[in-house]
């Protein structure tokens, strides 16, 4: 298990409200306790969370033309978005300069939640350029699995 | 149409200025921030003259009553539509009914709102500006106030005019001017006006030198400025003459008065040095407590920054009309 899957793993907890986990796989044993640990009859039995757990759905948001990639906009601090956000259709990830003076805007093109920025503010990139990744779960997929677990 | 909700006093609809009645008493008002309204208005393809609204008290409310596309520069203030974020310095359609809430910024200290085909206000003396010390243009000649509906000119979003979603690249960005002051500080470039040599050697130093705080005396008319006072001994009041917004007087109290965009036409007072035009955005966006620095420059240094701001300009509109042929190819094919 990769250190990045580690990190959405313990997010979905979170979104989730799982406080404990565990897992076994192919001699791996792994097991998270979130902080504010709840009595222990809430302990979730791994062999239930594997075969509910909803596999992570990733899509890519490409730049639509060649420029200057910015995570930020320049009269402002914090970057348009940063991992674990849920973003709607529509909403602006990023920037794009396609010429010495004019943005255009980086949307989203489905709904899900930024899993990772692909490219580095500054960065000059190619139209087709990957430059998001989107874990686009239905949010129902969270809802079940936490309905699913806490009937335990 | 657009319904104001919620404005404090000194908000007022402004184009770029009333000029060539200077000789008859009338100052030239207009937007404090000129590259911010013309940049609004290239963003929607107006001309960057059409008027709009200039944002000085926040927070800042409309309604619009129609569908409309909207640009909001000038010092972000982390503008809402219907609670949704918008981009700064960015084109935006708007829906019949949709509320734009602006806050107050916290770096810069005015914004602008343009709308495609510009407010329509009547035109007076050459200009939509509002003049508020002659209560005469813009919208009855006065601030703007809660239940005031202002008509736009062209309104409409009109996709097969002009494509909405492009932004500018800010002109913090895009025409720096960072020379090394004091951390916070406001740099602006100066060249010496008519009675810059008679001040002392010491009293010149002093003015280039010094940080000048923006006193809370401040308006669209002058920054009263506060800092060590410069020597005025044997500076004598001269017959007076025409002024300029950013024409720096040096008063009795040795403590420097700047002329902005609702400048007196006429004074007195010995002037020290002029803002150059292509910084007079930097200074209409340092707000009130802010210290300003001055950094002496040559004529030639002042055209050549006037030039660039030029080019922005020109730069903008031409690479916006291109895009906007492009788009407009893409959609006929």
């Amino acid at each position: 298990m990769k250190l990045l899957d580690l990190n959405t793993l313990i997010q979905w907890l979170k979104d989730a409200d799982i406080h404990t986990f565990e897992l076994e796989e192919r001699g791996l044993s792994l097991r998270i306790a979130m902080q504010q640990l709840q009595p222990e009859g809430h302990r979730i039995n791994a062999s239930l969370l594997t075969t509910n757990l909803p596999k992570r759905r990733l899509h890519l948001v490409v730049a639509d033309a060649k420029g200057i990639f910015l995570t930020v906009h320049s009269l402002r601090a914090a970057p348009l978005v940063a991992s674990g956000d849920a973003v709607a259709v529509g909403d602006v990830l990023g920037l794009l300069k396609i010429t010495d003076v004019v943005y255009k805007a980086v949307r989203a093109n489905r709904q899900g939640r930024v899993v990772r920025t692909l490219a580095g503010n500054g960065q000059q990139i190619e139209a087709g350029t990957p430059l998001f990744e989107l874990d686009i779960r239905k949010s129902s997929d969270l809802t079940s699995l936490r309905n699913k677990t806490w009937k335990k | 149409m657009i319904e104001v909700l919620a404005s404090g006093a000194l908000n007022t609809v402004q184009d770029l200025g009333r000029f060539g009645y200077r000789k008859i008493g009338v100052s030239v008002a207009g937007t404090m921030d000129k590259l911010a309204l013309a940049a609004g208005n290239l963003l929607l393809g107006n001309d960057r003259n059409s008027a709009g609204i200039e944002i000085n008290i926040f927070p800042f409310r409309v309604r619009f009553l129609g569908d409309a596309g909207i640009v909001i520069t000038g010092a972000d203030c982390a503008a809402e539509l219907d609670g949704a974020s918008l981009l700064p310095w960015w084109a935006t359609p708007v829906s019949s009914g949709q509320v734009l809430m602006l806050s107050a910024p916290t770096q810069g200290c005015r914004a602008y709102l343009t709308v495609r085909g510009g407010i329509n206000v009547p035109v007076v003396l050459n200009s939509r500006s509002t003049d508020l010390k002659a209560k005469f243009g813009g919208h009855d000649g006065r601030s703007l106030r809660k239940g005031d509906r202002l008509a736009v000119l062209n309104p409409g979003t009109d996709s097969n005019g002009w494509e909405f979603d492009y932004g500018v690249e800010p002109p913090n960005v895009a025409l720096p001017f960072n020379p090394r002051t004091a951390e916070g500080t406001v740099a602006v470039r100066v060249i010496p006006a008519a009675e810059y040599e008679n001040f002392s050697e010491h009293g010149q130093a002093k003015f280039w030198s010094s940080l000048w705080r923006i006193t809370p005396y401040s308006n669209r008319q002058g920054y009263r400025l506060a800092g060590t006072a410069l020597p005025t001994e044997g500076q004598v009041e001269l017959l007076s003459h025409g002024l300029v917004p950013g024409t720096i007087q040096v008063p009795p109290s040795g403590q420097p008065i700047i002329q902005m965009s609702d400048a007196n036409t006429s004074g007195g007072y010995p002037k020290i040095g002029t803002v150059i035009e292509a910084d007079m955005w930097r200074l209409a966006q340092a707000g009130l407590g802010k210290s300003l620095q001055f950094v002496q420059v040559s004529v030639e240094d002042a055209i050549a920054a006037l030039v660039a701001e030029r080019a922005w300009l020109h730069k903008i509109e031409a690479d916006l009309a291109s895009l906007q042929a492009t788009s407009k190819n893409a959609s006929t094919k």
